[in-house]
């Protein structure tokens, strides 16, 4: 036996498809064949692999069917095709999805940069609201709830000396009206309270609609990624 | 007469044929439908699963025509085919009760005129055919295309590797594997393995 070491014969032995093939150098050509002069196991495998092999190259090519040739309808078909509009929209969708979420990123980094700055000195009340502002439009949309969450508290903390309006009414317009019952409110209350508005005005919507379009164009790809996996007709 | 005038002729079809002039394309798509055909029907094992995958191949290929960079026009244009084989084979999988009641004549079985049972007891080659498409049908699809490429196409492992993608080390594995594989299905088959291996053939135990 020419085994040289112990998976001598275990390498040779995948060489010996490629040695039928002719597709071996010839110095491992050289090498199958001093294996098989030796090995009665290899010389069985490979009488049976070329059985198998020339098995397979003898299966006649079967007549095609029909012709395949492309009629003018079929292109047109193609170039309008709804699986390729698709794909369009799957893929427009997945990088607005990304962008999407590093433009949301960058607008919460940024407010919440923006809101320690602007809210260190007055009082604990604005972040707060802000915070409100942000967790309002997922928990009540319909009632608006941005406005009032971030008026609220402002009015909490200027309204006491005026009126004391009933607290489910008209909460915003007695804002106001406190203000100016009382010209001498704190004035750094008041910017402060301005601020938070004002932010919460501009930036809030902004992160809503960025959340709510990244939401829509992660949906999308989803939907369409899910589609294809279970293999409907044309993607 | 030779390759190379063959293979500038097809240059200039396609040239033709990516600037829209679709009887140019129809040249190519009647040089290649055969082979096409046959390369779907033995990675798909199905006649009307191979029609399908060969038209949609090459309707990808007159879509796509714009990325065909030269080199061989029949690699690039098994490459789509294969692709779409995948496609089909991994629905199947999600899929698993749609291929098995595929008749004998979708599975690419066709009756061969004049072929009773012969007198010598030879097989029919029609049940050889179907015996090989069992055992193929039986590998992963990687090593399928790796066979059926070399074997039933007649490629070289270098066009092989052209059309697969892959380097030429591992077309070899693929095709050694491959082909153990199916030895081990073909003597698993009582149906051919005494016609196959015959003479050859030993009791597992005694090798």
């Amino acid at each position: 036996m020419m085994m040289r070491w112990p998976g001598w014969h275990q390498r040779l032995r995948k060489r010996l498809a490629p040695y039928l093939d002719g597709e071996l150098r010839p110095d491992e050509r050289r090498r199958v064949e001093a294996h098989l002069a030796a090995c009665r196991a290899c010389q069985e495998e490979l009488a049976e692999l070329r059985a198998v092999t020339q098995a397979l190259r003898s299966v006649p090519w079967e007549e095609v069917p029909r012709s395949f040739a492309l009629t003018p309808g079929m292109v047109a078909q193609a170039r309008a095709d709804r699986p390729s509009a698709l794909g369009r929209l799957e893929a427009a969708s997945r990088l607005a999805a990304a962008g999407l979420a590093v433009a949301l990123a960058v607008v919460l980094l940024l407010d919440v940069r923006g809101g320690h700055e602007a809210t260190t000195q007055p009082a604990a009340a604005p972040p707060a609201a802000e915070m409100q502002a942000l967790g309002a439009p997922e928990l009540t949309p319909v009632e608006g709830g941005d406005e009032r969450g971030g008026s609220a508290p402002e009015e909490g903390v200027a309204a006491p000396p005026a009126a004391t309006p009933p607290p489910s009414q008209g909460l915003y317009q007695a804002a106001p009206a406190g203000n100016s019952a009382q010209p001498k409110v704190d004035v750094t209350l008041k910017k402060a309270s301005g601020e938070a508005e004002s932010r919460e005005g501009n930036l809030a919507p902004v992160e809503i609609g960025l959340a709510a379009a990244l939401a829509l164009a992660v949906a999308v790809s989803v939907a369409i990624a899910i589609a294809r996996r279970r293999g409907w007709p044309g993607l | 007469m030779g390759l190379r005038m063959k293979h500038n002729e097809e240059a200039g079809l396609v040239q033709r044929a990516r600037g829209g002039d679709l009887d140019a394309f129809n040249a190519l798509v009647e040089r290649h439908q055969r082979g096409l055909y046959n390369l779907c029907l033995r990675m798909l094992g199905s006649a009307a699963a191979a029609e399908d995958a060969t038209q949609d191949a090459f309707i990808a290929a007159f879509r796509r025509l714009e990325s065909f960079r030269g080199g061989s026009f029949r690699s690039w244009l098994y490459r789509i085919a294969a692709n779409l084989c995948y496609d089909e084979l991994r629905r199947r999988k999600a899929r698993p009760t749609v291929s098995l009641d595929a008749t004998a004549e979708e599975r690419g079985v066709v009756e061969l005129p004049g072929s009773g049972p012969s007198p010598s007891g030879r097989l029919e080659r029609s049940e050889m055919v179907a015996a090989l498409q069992r055992a193929l049908d039986g590998l992963p699809p990687d090593q399928r295309l790796a066979v059926v490429l070399c074997d039933v196409q007649g490629m070289d492992y270098a066009g092989a590797a052209a059309v697969m993608g892959v380097a030429l080390g591992t077309v070899k594995s693929r095709i050694a594997r491959a082909r153990g594989r199916l030895r081990k299905l073909l003597r698993a088959d009582p149906a051919v393995a005494e016609e196959l291996f015959a003479g050859g053939i030993r009791p597992e135990g005694r090798t």
